[in-house]
C-alpha cells in the first residue's frame, strides 16, 4: 500500500516541500530509498527500522520503497526520519493514512524512537504558510524557532509513539504558543559594555563613528591593549535589532542549526570572530551541500578578524565579494543559492612581527624590512574596504585603574541611532544603501560637498603628511558620518581633519 | 664632501675590515673619528680586530692622502654614498651588514627602490638567455628597476634587456669601479652609467678577487625587493645570491629549466626548498607589488614648517609635547578636552608643520 506524507528540506536559506512516499508490498524484504538521498537519508532505514520497533509497533518484513519527491534535488540529513516512519506505519496500516497529508513533519529519530532536533525549522516554518496544511510537527527542542512564525501551529513532540497518538487522535494536544514580542525583547541584552573598557578615548571614539556610519575598521595594537575587548562591545552601540533584521539573521542559524537553549529569537547583533585557520568554504559558505559561512552568520552584525596578517591570502580574497555585495552567492550545476551577509568587518593586527613597534613598554625587535613586509601583507583591494584604521595603543598597568570609563553602550548607541535615522532619510531613494559606508563614487560626489578651507586641508594633508591619495573617497565618507553625529547640515574643516586620523595606513609612519 | 665620508673612504680602503667589523668599531667608539685616532691596543679590544687589522687602522691617519684620492673620483665621475646618507638606498640600509660606503658612477634615485634583482649562470643556454630577456623586460616596462652583477650571461641579459626598453638597471661589481670585469663588457659598464648606476663598495682600483664576489652578492640581493635565479648550476655564486636574499627576508623567485639541464640543478633546488617558481614577470609582480609600493610612499611627504601664528588651543597642545612622544589619550586628559576635539587640533598642528604624529598614536614636536 501507498502513503504520501510532507516533509521539508532547505536551499539556501529557504525551504521547499518535499513529499515523502512510502509503497510497502509483498516480495522479497528489501528496503530501498529513492529520489537523491545522500548517505544519512539511506541510514534513516536502520533507524526508521529500530525505532518503530522499539515503540511498540510492528515491522514486517516485506518489500519498502520510499521516494523523496522532487526527484532532482540532491536530499540531505536526518530531518525526513520521523516523516518515513509514519509513512510506513501508515502504509502498513497502524495509522490513517490520510491523515498525514495535514502536517508537515520533519525530525531525526533515535533507536528508541526519541526525536532528535534539526536544521533549518525557522525557514520550513515560515515556508509552511504556503502550504495547504494544519500545522508543522517539530522536535521538541525545535519548538521556539519555529513558533516565532505568525500563523503557523507548531506542535512539539518528544517521540514517535507521541505522535502517532496525537496523529490517531487517541491523545489531544493544542498547538504550542510563543509571545514573539516578549521573546524577541528576552533576547535583546548584551553581556557586554563599553563602560568596561577603561581610558583608549581614542578609540571609542574610533568605534563610535565606524558603528555611526557603517564603516568597516581595522584596529592596530600591540598585545595586550584591548583589541579583542573592543571589538566585542562593537555590536553594543550597534542599532537596536529591528523584528525584521532579528528574523533575518535567525533564519540563517537557523539553516546551521544552533537552537538547543537559546531563545526562539537572535536579538542581539551576532558577533563572529572565526579563528585564522579557517577554510574559505567555512568562512563565506559553500561546500557540496551548501550551508552558509561565517561572512553569513554575521549577517547584521560584526565579522571580527582577530590576527588579520595571519589569515591565508586565499581568505581576503574571498572576502572582498560579500563585503561588496553584501550576499554570498554560490553557484552550482543543479541550482544556486544565496546568502545574505552584509555585516560590519573589524580587524585587529600587530603593528609589527614581534608586536611591540611603537609600544612604550617596550623595545621592537623587528628591522625596518621585516616591518614593512608584514605590513604588506594585508592586501590592497581589501584595505581598499576598510574606511577607518586606527592604532589601539596598550594603557599602562598601574594606569588602568586610574582611568576613567567613559560612557556606557546605551549613550553611545542613541548618538548611533540618530546619525544613522539622518542616513536613512538621505538615502530613502537609493536602493541598496542604508549607511554612509555604502556609498559609491557617484554618491559621494553628491553628498559629501566640501567648501574651499577643506579641500585645503585635504590638499595640505596629501602633500605634508604623506597621505595617500587613496584615502581620499574614505576620508569624505568618514567625514559625512562625523557630521552626521554631530547633526550638522554639510562637511565643514574640523569633520575632515577628524576624519584623517583614522587613516594611520595612509600616513606611512610604518617606515 | 662631510667628514665622516671621508673617514669611511678611508677606512674602506682597508681590504678585510668588513661592515660587521667596522659595525663593531662603531659602536665601541661612537664615531669614526674616534676609531681613527684610536691607539692601536685599545683597537684590539674589539672582536675581529687583530695586529694587521689594528695597525693599519692607525696607519691611516698618516700615510693616506685622502684629498687626492677624492679628487680621482671626481675626475672620473665617481661619488660616494654613505650608509649615513639621505640618498642611500633604501632597501640595502634595512639588512644587517650593509655596507658603509658605496662608490656609485650614475645614479640611484628613489624610484630605484621598486627593484628586482636578476641572476644567473654566466654560461647560459639559449633557453636561460630568453627567459631572462623576457622576464627582464618585461619588469623594467613597469618600472621595476634591475639589479644584477655585469657578469657574462644572465646578468649582462638582465642589464641589456632593461636599457634595450627604456627601463632602469644596477650594476653591483666585486671589483672596483676603475676595473671593468669582465672587459668585454665595457661598454655595457658606461650604457649602465646614464640609464641607472654602477656600484661597488671595494675601493676604485681593487681588483675583482674571488673572496669580493659573496660580498658583492649581498648587495645584488639586498637592493632588491626579490631575486630570481634563472638558470643556476649547483653550487654557484646566483645560489649564494639566493642565500643572502632569504637571510634578508627578501623573496626568491626560481625560473624552472630543463631536467636535463645542469643549469636547473640549483633553480629547481630553490623551488623544492620553497622558491616560488616563475613563468613569467606577473609571477614577481604579484609578491612584491605591495611591498614596492610602500617602499616607495616612503619619502613623498615634503616637510616645511609655516611661520603662522598657533592659535590659542594649539599652543596649549603644543607646549604640552617635546621630544618624548605623548599619547592622543593623554593629551586630551591632561587638557581636559575632548578626544574629538585634540584629534582635529593635532590635525592643523601637523598640517602647520609643528609636530609629528610617531606609532602608537603618539606626538612629538618637530625640530
Ligand atoms: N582599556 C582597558 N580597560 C580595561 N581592561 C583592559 C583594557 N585594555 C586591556 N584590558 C585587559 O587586558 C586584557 C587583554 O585585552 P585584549 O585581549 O582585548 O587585548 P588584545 O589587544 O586583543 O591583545 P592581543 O593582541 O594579545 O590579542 C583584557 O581582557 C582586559 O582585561
Ligand atoms: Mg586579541
Ligand atoms: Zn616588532
Amino acid at each position: 500500500m501507498l502513503s504520501i506524507g510532507l516533509s521539508s528540506a532547505i536551499s539556501g536559506i529557504d525551504a521547499y516541500t518535499v513529499k515523502v512516499e512510502v509503497d510497502i508490498r509483498r516480495g522479497f524484504p528489501s528496503f530501498a530509498t529513492v529520489g537523491l538521498p545522500d548517505k544519512a537519508v539511506k541510514e534513516s532505514k536502520e533507524r526508521v527500522i529500530a525505532a518503530i520497533k522499539n515503540s511498540g509497533f510492528r515491522f514486517s518484513t516485506e518489500r519498502v520503497t520510499v521516494n523523496l519527491a522532487p526527484a532532482d534535488i540532491k536530499k540531505e540529513g536526518a530531518a525526513f526520519d520521523l516523516s518515513i516512519a509514519l509513512g510506513m506505519l501508515a502504509a502498513s496500516g497502524q495509522l490513517p493514512r490520510d491523515i498525514l497529508k495535514r502536517y508537515l513533519v520533519l525530525g531525526e529519530l533515535s533507536l528508541d524512537g526519541s526525536i532528535r532536533s534539526v536544521r533549518g525549522v525557522l525557514p520550513i516554518a515560515i515556508q509552511s504558510r504556503g502550504e495547504e496544511v494544519e500545522g508543522i510537527i517539530v522536535p521538541e527542542v525545535n519548538k521556539k524557532e519555529a513558533a516565532v512564525v505568525d500563523g503557523v501551529n507548531v506542535y512539539p513532540m518528544k517521540n514517535l509513539r507521541e505522535v502517532v497518538d496525537f496523529l490517531s487522535g487517541r491523545a489531544e494536544k493544542g498547538p504550542y504558543k510563543l509571545d514573539v514580542n516578549n521573546e524577541f525583547n528576552r533576547s535583546r541584552k548584551y553581556g557586554l559594555d563599553f563602560i568596561d573598557v577603561k581610558g583608549q578615548d581614542f578609540a571609542k571614539r574610533a568605534m563610535e563613528i565606524a558603528a555611526a556610519g557603517g564603516h568597516n575598521i581595522l584596529m592596530i595594537g600591540p598585545p595586550g591593549s584591548g583589541k579583542t575587548m573592543l571589538a566585542k562591545r562593537l555590536p553594543t552601540i550597534l542599532p537596536e535589532m529591528t523584528l525584521d533584521e532579528s528574523l533575518e539573521t535567525t533564519k540563517i542559524h537557523s539553516v546551521i542549526g544552533f537552537v538547543e537553549g537559546k531563545p526562539g529569537l537572535i536579538g542581539t547583533r551576532p558577533f563572529r570572530a572565526p579563528h585564522h585557520t579557517i577554510s574559505n568554504i567555512a568562512l563565506i559558505g559553500g561546500g557540496s551541500f551548501p550551508r552558509p559561512g561565517e561572512v553569513s552568520l554575521a549577517h547584521n552584525g560584526v565579522l571580527f578578524l582577530d590576527e588579520l596578517t595571519e589569515f591565508s591570502h586565499g581568505a581576503l580574497e574571498v572576502l572582498r565579494q560579500p563585503l561588496e555585495d553584501g550576499a554570498v552567492l554560490i553557484a552550482r550545476a543543479a541550482t544556486s543559492v544565496s546568502y545574505p551577509a552584509r555585516f560590519m568587518l573589524v580587524a585587529a593586527m600587530n603593528p609589527c612581527p614581534c608586536g611591540y613597534y611603537g609600544d612604550s613598554r617596550r623595545e621592537c625587535v623587528c628591522t625596518p624590512f621585516r616591518i614593512q613586509k608584514y605590513m604588506s601583507r594585508i592586501s590592497g583591494p581589501l584595505l581598499d574596504r576598510i574606511d577607518l584604521h586606527i592604532e589601539v595603543p596598550a594603557v599602562k598597568y598601574h594606569e588602568l585603574n586610574n582611568e576613567s570609563t567613559g560612557e556606557n553602550s546605551e549613550t553611545i548607541r542613541e548618538r548611533v541611532q540618530k546619525a544613522r535615522n539622518i542616513q536613512k532619510s538621505r538615502f530613502e531613494k537609493s536602493k541598496s544603501i542604508y549607511c554612509n559606508a555604502h556609498m559609491q563614487s557617484r554618491h559621494i560626489k553628491k553628498h559629501c560637498c566640501i567648501d574651499e578651507a577643506g579641500k585645503q586641508l585635504l590638499k595640505n594633508a596629501i602633500d605634508k603628511l604623506g597621505l595617500s591619495a587613496r584615502a581620499y573617497d574614505r576620508v569624505l565618507k568618514v567625514s559625512l558620518t562625523i557630521a552626521d553625529l554631530e547633526g550638522a547640515k554639510s562637511i565643514v574643516s574640523s569633520h575632515l581633519a577628524e576624519a584623517i586620523q583614522y587613516r594611520s595606513l595612509d600616513k606611512s609612519l610604518w617606515l | 664632501m662631510d667628514e665622516i665620508t671621508g673617514d669611511l673612504l678611508k677606512l674602506s680602503l682597508i681590504n678585510d675590515l668588513g661592515a660587521v667589523r667596522l659595525n663593531n668599531l662603531l659602536e665601541y667608539f661612537g664615531t669614526t673619528r674616534n676609531i681613527l685616532q684610536a691607539k692601536e691596543d685599545e683597537l684590539r679590544r674589539i672582536p675581529g680586530i687583530g695586529k694587521k687589522l689594528s695597525s693599519q687602522i692607525s696607519s691611516l691617519n698618516s700615510g693616506i692622502n685622502i684629498e687626492k684620492e677624492i679628487e680621482k673620483l671626481e675626475r672620473d665621475g665617481i661619488s660616494v654614498v654613505t650608509v649615513y646618507d639621505k640618498n642611500y638606498p633604501v632597501n640595502l640600509k634595512s639588512i644587517y651588514d650593509s655596507p658603509f660606503i658605496l662608490y656609485v658612477k650614475g645614479e640611484i634615485i628613489p624610484e630605484d627602490a621598486y627593484a628586482v634583482s636578476v641572476v644567473g649562470t654566466r654560461r647560459a643556454t639559449s633557453y636561460g638567455r630568453t627567459a631572462a630577456e623576457r622576464i627582464s623586460t618585461d619588469l623594467a616596462k613597469r618600472n621595476v628597476t634591475i639589479v644584477s652583477g655585469l657578469a657574462r650571461g644572465i646578468d649582462t641579459i638582465a642589464h641589456q634587456s632593461a636599457l634595450a626598453c627604456g627601463g632602469r638597471t644596477i650594476a653591483v661589481l666585486g671589483s672596483g669601479l676603475g676595473v671593468c670585469y669582465p672587459p668585454e663588457n665595457k661598454r655595457l659598464f658606461e650604457r649602465i652609467t646614464h640609464n641607472g648606476a654602477v656600484i661597488s663598495e671595494f675601493p676604485l682600483m681593487a681588483g675583482p678577487e674571488k673572496r669580493n664576489f659573496p660580498m658583492r652578492n649581498r648587495i645584488i640581493s639586498g637592493l632588491g625587493l626579490g631575486t630570481v635565479v634563472v638558470e643556476a648550476p649547483a653550487r654557484s655564486g646566483a645560489l649564494i645570491t639566493a642565500d643572502a636574499a632569504l637571510e634578508q627576508g627578501r623573496e626568491v623567485f626560481a625560473v624552472p629549466g630543463s631536467v636535463f639541464s645542469e643549469n636547473s640543478t640549483g633553480t629547481h633546488l630553490l623551488i623544492k626548498q620553497g622558491a616560488k617558481l616563475v613563468e613569467d614577470y606577473k609571477d614577481i609582480i604579484e609578491e612584491i607589488d605591495s611591498l614596492g609600493r610602500m617602499v616607495l610612499q616612503k619619502d613623498n611627504a615634503v616637510h616645511e614648517v609655516d611661520d603662522e601664528e598657533l592659535t590659542g588651543v594649539e599652543e596649549k597642545i603644543y607646549s604640552l609635547l617635546s621630544l618624548e612622544p605623548v599619547q592622543i589619550d593623554s593629551i586630551s586628559r591632561k587638557t581636559e578636552l575632548p578626544v574629538k576635539d585634540v584629534s582635529i587640533i593635532l590635525m592643523g598642528l601637523e598640517v602647520k608643520g609643528r609636530i609629528r604624529e610617531v606609532p602608537g598614536k603618539r606626538y612629538i614636536r618637530r625640530v
